[in-house]
């Protein structure tokens, strides 16, 4: 088990590095010229001159190449250069507003866990009744709409009529109550889909029947079936951890969130690219670093890799 | 398939749904009461009547309009990004999981390292960065998307690949180009619709995401996602213009999900 | 002992008749083989008697007697001690008989109770003894291993030792040669002769002639849901009554004679 921890560090190890080429790589697909909108703020009619002295300022000068590698060995040690926006540092801002969107993803992976697991166990068990059907309606409702849209009718429902949530800020844990819930439940609806298909296929397996055979006990082979079907869940929600810091953009501008989504759209709207370089990174880097740790419990469930290879459901 | 698909209530509700979708898309004009661009201030916030059958917007505009308009504008954009999308992945991992060998695995390899970035991520960062124009929104998502589509793919195409009656096709003497688009790809369509009927619903939602953030189309189009901008100050005097684009979203979205679903059950009748 | 009267057996969903209205029995020390081709529902009919199919799924009508007492409820629970302790079964792939995820160890003392360091002991040298009469010596090994480390054969074997260490009164072997190599299936068969002679009732399915000329007292041939013929094996075979069973017969005998 060891030897396939540290084989898949290496993987890691390397994909991380396909990141941050990759994120490097796209932000410098920008078709605006950086140097350029920087100097118009700084000189508001540059010349020519002016405009080269700022990319010389910036090394947009150098070759990509160069860049990527001045870039890459200064991000790993946190420094990411001044924001072109506000000349501040952005590890500053970077770490002040990764706090709440952490502390959202969290909130919202604890609540679709609890949405995903018993009623993806209620609708496997009532297969075809009406409690199954009703959660898959409301399920197909629920991933039909953007989680944003979500969040304006649970505020709606829960600030106006009943006082209960406040709807901006990110101060106690409660104001995150209802942006998690609305990031919850759209991906609880896929992810009660996929659980519910898993135990379904255990409870429909040999193994089980001839458990079954040799009379062990419902609550044994309760046990038997969870180690096979939460493999895929277990992928399922270590990704939509990933997600929702991803897509947290939305959600943050519906609750006034000061998170990293809304930073990364603030940096995308002023062309900001430093600053975009280091929001994508950091985002990119937790989401492979959460998904390598949902791998490792899946692992320590399913040491064989037996359970369905890659679960598809988007 | 078609008799199974018109017995199934689910599929024919989507289908209607999908369908209905279309013709608002296609015959906007004849729908629409109003210009969904035409501002009035006076008429701000004006209650439904005759002439504005779900009343107006804080800038006057008629919400029935624009909320016709904007299934021209989400689909005219979806669209083409699920065909390109389609295109795509399906064209690379046909290909690759056909001739196996190296080429697969470098495509695995590959893939795997573009499926470490979230796509929603890339695509936001990608409309960000190119200016604000449609087909902006088309390449970046398309860009960012192919890559979950294409492995999905490449699984269908393997798992027909080793089928026996392939097997027999290519000791008969069938060349490969032959049993690529003479057996595999009509064989795995109905999986393949699946994937891109509950694709194009993601599309839909990721789309009027980014417009609801103000990036890739020009403010103040008439697109569902682009309605909810700065409606946090709306949502008590006025919420139904923060309800009825949701509305949209959920109608459209929801019609390619259902029949995509209940299409599923038909090709994977596994429940049984 | 066993006593099966009328039993009915219907799937809900397609509303068919599987199994229309049969009736056996098995004595104490008797094996009863039940022959006939797949589909017939001679699997069927042992899950009802084991209490193993989803009552949601099937309707199961008729009676099954054990030592003259009802079994087969409305509810569809059998009487407590009933699998696992009285009947034991031994299913046709031993490869997905096995949870793939788990070690064989693990599994195997699932089905057991082992209170106290004495038990735990007991029962270890008691699987060693059963492993070794199925020609496993090494224990610790199998316990190990994951399911797919092992061959069908040996998982067969396996299955058969530790269902056997329970000294069920009346054993179910559903094909259980079907999908092992020529020397495993040469151990089973020894194995179940065994078991024969000391005295436990078995119901052995199969298809294979040969195999119930072999272990079984009284045969019982089902087609179709239905059994068509029944007696003691050296009659059915000798004089088949219908033409289904001697063309069976035939056909079991040609391939184990002109293709061997």
């Amino acid at each position: 088990m060891i030897k396939r921890i540290l084989s898949r560090l290496l993987v890691l190890a390397v994909v991380l590095f396909g990141v941050t080429l990759l994120t490097f790589f796209y932000t410098s697909l920008s078709t605006v010229d950086a140097a350029q909108a920087l100097a118009v703020r700084r000189f508001t009619r540059p010349t020519a001159e002016q405009v080269t002295q700022v990319r010389h300022e910036l090394g947009l000068d150098q070759p990509l190449a160069k860049q990527y590698v001045a870039w890459l060995s200064k991000a790993v040690s946190g420094e990411f250069g001044n924001s072109y926006n506000t000349g501040k540092p952005i590890i500053n801002e970077l770490s002040a507003s990764l706090q709440p969107t952490l502390k959202l993803a969290s909130m919202a992976l604890l609540f679709t866990a609890l949405l995903s697991i018993p009623l993806g166990v209620w609708s496997a068990s009532g297969k075809g009744g009406i409690a199954d059907k009703s959660i898959y309606l409301f399920g197909i409702v629920c991933m039909s709409v953007p989680n944003y849209w979500i969040g304006f009718m649970l505020m709606l429902a829960f600030a106006v009529n009943i006082p209960l949530f406040s709807i901006m800020g990110a101060d106690d844990l409660k104001d995150f109550i209802l942006p998690a819930l609305a990031v919850a439940i759209p991906t609880s609806a896929a992810n009660i889909r996929v659980f519910r298909s898993s135990l379904l296929d255990g409870y429909n397996s040999d193994f089980v029947m001839y458990a079954r055979a040799r009379g062990i006990s419902e609550i044994k082979i309760a046990g038997m079936v969870s180690r096979y079907a939460l493999p895929p869940l277990v992928t399922l929600l270590g990704q939509s951890f990933g997600f929702t810091i991803a897509g947290s953009a939305m959600i943050e501008f519906v609750f006034s969130i000061p998170g990293i989504g809304s930073m990364l759209v603030t940096a995308l709207g002023s062309r900001d690219t430093v600053t975009i370089n280091a929001c994508v990174l950091v985002i990119a880097v937790i989401f492979v670093a959460v998904n390598f740790l949902a791998e490792v419990i899946n692992a320590v469930l399913d040491p064989k890799k037996h359970t369905k290879e890659r679960v598809y459901d988007t | 398939m078609i008799h199974k698909i018109l017995r199934k209530p689910q599929a024919v509700i989507g289908l209607a749904m999908m369908l209905t979708v279309f013709a608002v898309m296609v015959f906007a004009p004849a729908f629409a009461p109003n210009d969904p661009e035409k501002i009035n201030i006076m008429q701000k916030f004006a209650e439904p009547s005759e002439q504005y059958p779900l009343g107006t917007d804080d800038m006057g505009r008629c919400i029935a309009s624009r909320l016709i308009y904007g299934a021209r504008v989400s689909m005219s954009i979806a669209l083409p990004t699920i065909a390109a999308i389609a295109v795509i992945s399906v064209l690379l991992a046909t290909v690759c999981a056909y001739i196996g060998g190296i080429v697969d695995r470098l495509f695995v390899i590959v893939s795997d390292i573009f499926m470490a970035l979230p796509p929603f991520l890339v695509a936001m960062t990608l409309v960000g960065l190119f200016e604000s124009k449609a087909l902006s929104i088309v390449i970046s998502i398309a860009a960012a998307m192919w890559v979950w589509n294409a492995q999905v793919v490449r699984t269908y195409v393997i798992r027909e690949k080793n089928k026996p009656y392939i097997i027999t096709c290519q000791m008969s003497g069938c060349s490969q180009m032959r049993i690529i688009i003479r057996h595999i790809i009509p064989n795995i369509f109905p999986h393949l619709l699946v994937l891109y009927s509950t694709g194009l619903s993601g599309v839909i939602i990721m789309i009027s995401s980014y417009a609801f953030l103000g990036l890739g189309l020009e403010t103040g189009t008439a697109e569902w996602g682009a309605m909810l901008v700065g409606a946090n100050k709306l949502v008590f005097s006025h919420p139904e213009l923060i309800v009825y684009p949701g509305l949209c979203i959920l109608f459209a979205a929801a019609g390619f999900n259902l029949f995509g679903e209940a299409l599923r059950d038909i090709c994977d009748p596994k429940e049984n | 002992m066993l006593k099966v009267n009328g039993l009915e057996i219907t799937a809900r969903s397609a509303k068919e008749r599987l199994v229309k209205s049969i009736s056996f029995e098995v004595g104490k020390g008797e094996t009863l083989g039940l022959i006939g081709e797949s589909g017939s529902g001679k699997s069927l009919t042992a899950k009802a008697v084991m209490g193993l199919l989803n009552r949601r799924m099937f309707d199961i009508g008729g009676n099954i007697l054990w030592k003259n007492e009802e079994i087969l409820s409305k509810k569809g629970n059998m009487p407590k001690g009933w699998r696992g302790e009285q009947t034991a079964m031994i299913m046709q792939d031993p490869m997905t008989a096995f949870a793939p995820m788990m070690r064989l160890g693990k599994q195997i003392k699932m089905g057991f109770e082992l209170k106290g360091k004495n038990a735990k002991q007991l029962f270890y040298e008691q699987l060693d003894s059963a492993l070794k009469s199925v020609n496993l010596a090494d224990m610790k090994k199998i316990l190990k291993s994951y399911p797919d480390e092992l061959s069908g054969g040996m998982l067969q074997r396996v299955m058969i030792a530790v269902t056997l260490m329970k000294k069920p009164e009346l054993l179910i072997a559903d094909e259980c040669t079907t999908a092992v190599d020529a020397a495993s299936e040469y151990m089973i068969l020894k194995q179940l002769e065994q078991q024969r002679k000391n005295g436990m009732s078995m119901i052995v399915i199969t298809h294979d002639f040969g195999v119930a000329a072999r272990l079984c007292d009284k045969v019982a041939v089902m087609k179709s849901g239905s059994i068509i013929e029944q007696g003691k094996t050296l009659d059915v075979f000798t004089s088949p009554q219908t033409e289904y069973t001697r063309e069976l017969a035939a056909a079991s005998v040609l391939f184990r004679e002109g293709v061997c």
